[in-house]
C-alpha cells in the first residue's frame, strides 16, 4: 500500500474513517513511519490551532452578554416582531405572510390587466412598445420634471420607512430592503411621457467594487446618491478614515448601507444570514444622533485599538526581558477579575481603553517593573479622558495614582516622583474619605516625604 | 461516525425545542435563555473567525439579533446550534468582504503571553510557544473564509461532520475534503511563515 493522503490522514484524525478503509490505514500506520510522523503533526497541529484560536473573555463578561443582546434588539426596535408561525399551509396562512400575499395580489393584478389589454385591444390600435419613437428621448421642453434629480431630492428616506415591517409583520429580505432604494428614487424622478421607462440606470462594477451609472450621450441617467464623504483625516491619523467601516458594528453597517440607498443586490450570504432585512433606522432625530454617536465611538475604538495592539506588543517584549516575576506580584490571574468590572456600562471606546488599561495593570503586577507601571497609567490617563466629570472619575483617578505610585515605587525617578505627587494629589482631592484616600496619603507621604 | 466529544453546550433536545417555541411566540425570556445556553460556543466560533475580541463581541450579538429576527422561520426539532452557528460563519464572511482583507493580528494572543508571565516555569519556553501559537494563528487567517469556517467548527467546536455540513450547507463529503485542504494549506502557510512545522 503507497502512503496515506491527505483526506485519509485528516479523516483518520476526525476518527471518521470506518471498517475496511480504517482498518486498512491502521494496517498501514503500523508499518510506516513516515505516515505516522505525518498523522503525529497534524495532530499537533490541530492542538496547536484550538489553543491559538480559543479566547476565554472571562465571566463576567458571559454574565452580561444576554442583556447586552437584549439591549441591541430593543435598540433596533425588534421586540416581538420575530413571532410569526414558521410554515402553514392553511388558507388564512396565504394571507397571514405578506410575502405570499404579494405574491397572490400581484398575479391576480396580472390576470386582470391582460383581460383588460385583449378586451380593450380589439378596439383600439396599440402602439408598439418597442417602437424606435417610443424609446426615443423627449425633448428637453417637454419633459415636465428635470429629468436628473439631486441626491437630495431623491432621499430614499419615504421608501425605506415603506419597506419596513411593521410589529408582528414578517420583516422584508435582505435584498428587497436593499433593492428598494433605488426603485422608489425611480418612482420620484419619472421622466416624462417618452422618456425611456423601460430601463433606470445601467451600472458597471468599478475596480474598487462601487457600482458606477453607465453613462451614454443623450441618455437619461440616474445617479444613486451617495454617502456624504468622510472629513478629512487629521494629521497623523492617515488610517483612521479607511478603518472607521471595520470598525462599525454590523447592525450599524447595514444601517448605513441603507441609508445610502446602494443599488448593489444582496450577497449570497447576505441573503442566506440575513432572511430578514436589517431594521430600518427610525426617523426621529433624536435616535439618529444616537446612531452617530455610536458609529464615532465605534471608530474611536478602533483606532485606539490600533495603537493598543503596538503598546501590548512593547509590553510583552518587555515582559521577555525579565527573567523572571517579581515574586510579590506573581501568580495574579487578572485584573479585578473577581469583582465586577465598574465600567461595564460605559460606551464601547471606554470600555475597551479600561479594559486594556486593566489588562497592562494585570501585566505589570505579573512583571513588577517600573516600565510597566508607567505604560499602565498611561493607559489609566487615557481612560480619565472619558471618565472625567462622570462617576467613574474617582476610580479611574484611583488606578492612575495607584499605577504611578507603583512606578515610582519600582524605581524611582524626578519624572515618576512629579507624576505620582500629582496622581496622587489629585485623587485626595476629589476622595476625602475611606480605605483608598487613606492608603493614597500614605502612598503621598513615601513618595512626597 | 465518530467525531469526537461535543463541546458545544446548549439545552437539550428537548428543552431546545420548547424554547424554541416559545421565543417563536414573542416569549423574550426564551430568548433570552437560548442566548444564554449558546452565547458561549457562538462566541468561540465568533472570536476564531476574528480574532478580534470587539469583533468577536459585535459578530457575537449580531448572530443572536439575526436569530430573533429569523426564528420565526427555524423548524422546531432541528437542533440549533448548527443554524446558530450559520448565521455566525455567514456574518464573519460579510465581515471579511467588508474589510476585503485578512482581520488584524489580535492583541490578545500578546496580552495572554503577559498574563502567563510568571506563572510558568520557564518564561521562555512559555514566550516561544506564545509566539508559535501566534505565528499559527497568523497562518489560519491567511486561509480563505470557507476554510477558516471548517477548521474554526472542527477543531474549536469539535462539530461532526454532519453538523458542519448543516453549518455551512453543504453535504458530508465536501466537508471531509474541504478539512483535508484546510488542514494541508495551514501547514504549508506555517511552514512558510515560520520555517518549520508545527
Amino acid at each position: 500500500m503507497s502512503h496515506l493522503t491527505g483526506d485519509q490522514l485528516s479523516a483518520l484524525l476526525d476518527g471518521a474513517l470506518e471498517g475496511r478503509a480504517r482498518e486498512e490505514a491502521e494496517r498501514h500506520l503500523e508499518t510506516c513511519a513516515a505516515c505516522r510522523e505525518a498523522l503525529a503533526g497534524l495532530s499537533a497541529q490541530e492542538s496547536d490551532l484550538r489553543a491559538a484560536l480559543e479566547h476565554d473573555p472571562g465571566e463576567a463578561y458571559f454574565d452580561e452578554f444576554a442583556a447586552r443582546v437584549s439591549g441591541r434588539l430593543r435598540a433596533a426596535g425588534l421586540s416581538g416582531a420575530q413571532a410569526r408561525p414558521a410554515e402553514g399551509r392553511a388558507l388564512s396562512d396565504w394571507f397571514r405572510s405578506p410575502r405570499k400575499l404579494a405574491w397572490v395580489t400581484s398575479t391576480a393584478a396580472v390576470v386582470v390587466v391582460a383581460g383588460i389589454v385583449m378586451i380593450t385591444g380589439r378596439e383600439w390600435k396599440m402602439p408598439l412598445l418597442s417602437s424606435r419613437e417610443i424609446e426615443k428621448p423627449a425633448p428637453q421642453g417637454e419633459s415636465a420634471r428635470p429629468p436628473v434629480a439631486q441626491p437630495e431630492a431623491a432621499a430614499p428616506a419615504p421608501a425605506a420607512r415603506k419597506s419596513a415591517p411593521a410589529p408582528g409583520e414578517a420583516p422584508a429580505r435582505g435584498d428587497q430592503a436593499k433593492g428598494e432604494a433605488p426603485s422608489a428614487a425611480r418612482l420620484q424622478q419619472a421622466p416624462g411621457p417618452s422618456a425611456p421607462t423601460s430601463r433606470a440606470y445601467e451600472v458597471r462594477r468599478s475596480p474598487s467594487g462601487e457600482d458606477v451609472p453607465v453613462h451614454r450621450p443623450g441618455e437619461f441617467v440616474y445617479r444613486p446618491p451617495r454617502a456624504a464623504a468622510p472629513p478629512p483625516a487629521a494629521p497623523g491619523q492617515p488610517v483612521r478614515v479607511t478603518k472607521q467601516r471595520y470598525a462599525t458594528p454590523m447592525g450599524a453597517t447595514n444601517e448605513a448601507q441603507a441609508s445610502r440607498g446602494g443599488a448593489r443586490p444582496a450577497t449570497q450570504e447576505e441573503g442566506a444570514t440575513a432572511q430578514v432585512a436589517a431594521p430600518e433606522p427610525s426617523p426621529a432625530a433624536p435616535a439618529t444622533a444616537g446612531k452617530a454617536a455610536t458609529a464615532a465611538d465605534q471608530a474611536r475604538t478602533y483606532a485606539y485599538q490600533q495603537e493598543a495592539e503596538q503598546k501590548l506588543d512593547s509590553a510583552r517584549k518587555l515582559a521577555e526581558q525579565v527573567p523572571r516575576a517579581t515574586p510579590a506580584f506573581g501568580n495574579v490571574r487578572a485584573f479585578n477579575r473577581d469583582a465586577a468590572d465598574p465600567f461595564a456600562g460605559q460606551s464601547t471606546y471606554t470600555r475597551t481603553t479600561a479594559r486594556n488599561a486593566q489588562r497592562l495593570t494585570a501585566l505589570a503586577e505579573r512583571m513588577g517593573v517600573p516600565s510597566a507601571w508607567d505604560s499602565a497609567a498611561g493607559e489609566w490617563d487615557r481612560v480619565l479622558l472619558d471618565t472625567a466629570g462622570g462617576p467613574l472619575e474617582n476610580e479611574t483617578r484611583y488606578q492612575v495614582a495607584r499605577a504611578r505610585y507603583m512606578a515610582w515605587h519600582g524605581g524611582a525617578t524626578e519624572i515618576r516622583t512629579k507624576r505620582a505627587t500629582e496622581a496622587l494629589e489629585a485623587f485626595l482631592a476629589r476622595v476625602t474619605s475611606g480605605a483608598r484616600h487613606d492608603q493614597a496619603r500614605r502612598w503621598l507621604a513615601e513618595v512626597k516625604p | 461516525m465518530k467525531t469526537g466529544p461535543r463541546r458545544s453546550g446548549g439545552a437539550e433536545p428537548g428543552r431546545e425545542a420548547d424554547l424554541v417555541r416559545a421565543a417563536q411566540g414573542g416569549d423574550q425570556a426564551a430568548f433570552a435563555e437560548i442566548v444564554r445556553h449558546f452565547q458561549r460556543p457562538v462566541y468561540r466560533v465568533a472570536y476564531a473567525l476574528t480574532r478580534n475580541a470587539a469583533d468577536a463581541d459585535d459578530l457575537a450579538q449580531e448572530t443572536f439579533v439575526r436569530a430573533y429576527q429569523a426564528i420565526g422561520r427555524f423548524r422546531v426539532g432541528e437542533p440549533l446550534y448548527p443554524w446558530l452557528s450559520r448565521i455566525a460563519v455567514n456574518l464573519a464572511y460579510s465581515l471579511f468582504r467588508r474589510r476585503r482583507r485578512r482581520p488584524e493580528t489580535p492583541i490578545e494572543p500578546l496580552v495572554e503571553a503577559g498574563r502567563q508571565f510568571g506563572v510558568e516555569d520557564d518564561p521562555a519556553e512559555h514566550a516561544a510557544e506564545a509566539e508559535r501559537r501566534a505565528r499559527l494563528a497568523e497562518a489560519f487567517g491567511l486561509l480563505s473564509p470557507e476554510h477558516q469556517a471548517v477548521l474554526t467548527l472542527r477543531v474549536v467546536e469539535d462539530m461532526t461532520y454532519e453538523e458542519i455540513a448543516r453549518s455551512l450547507n453543504v453535504p458530508v463529503g465536501t466537508v471531509m475534503s474541504r478539512l483535508s485542504r484546510a488542514r494541508t494549506e495551514l501547514r504549508a502557510r506555517f511552514r512558510a511563515r515560520s520555517g518549520e512545522g508545527p
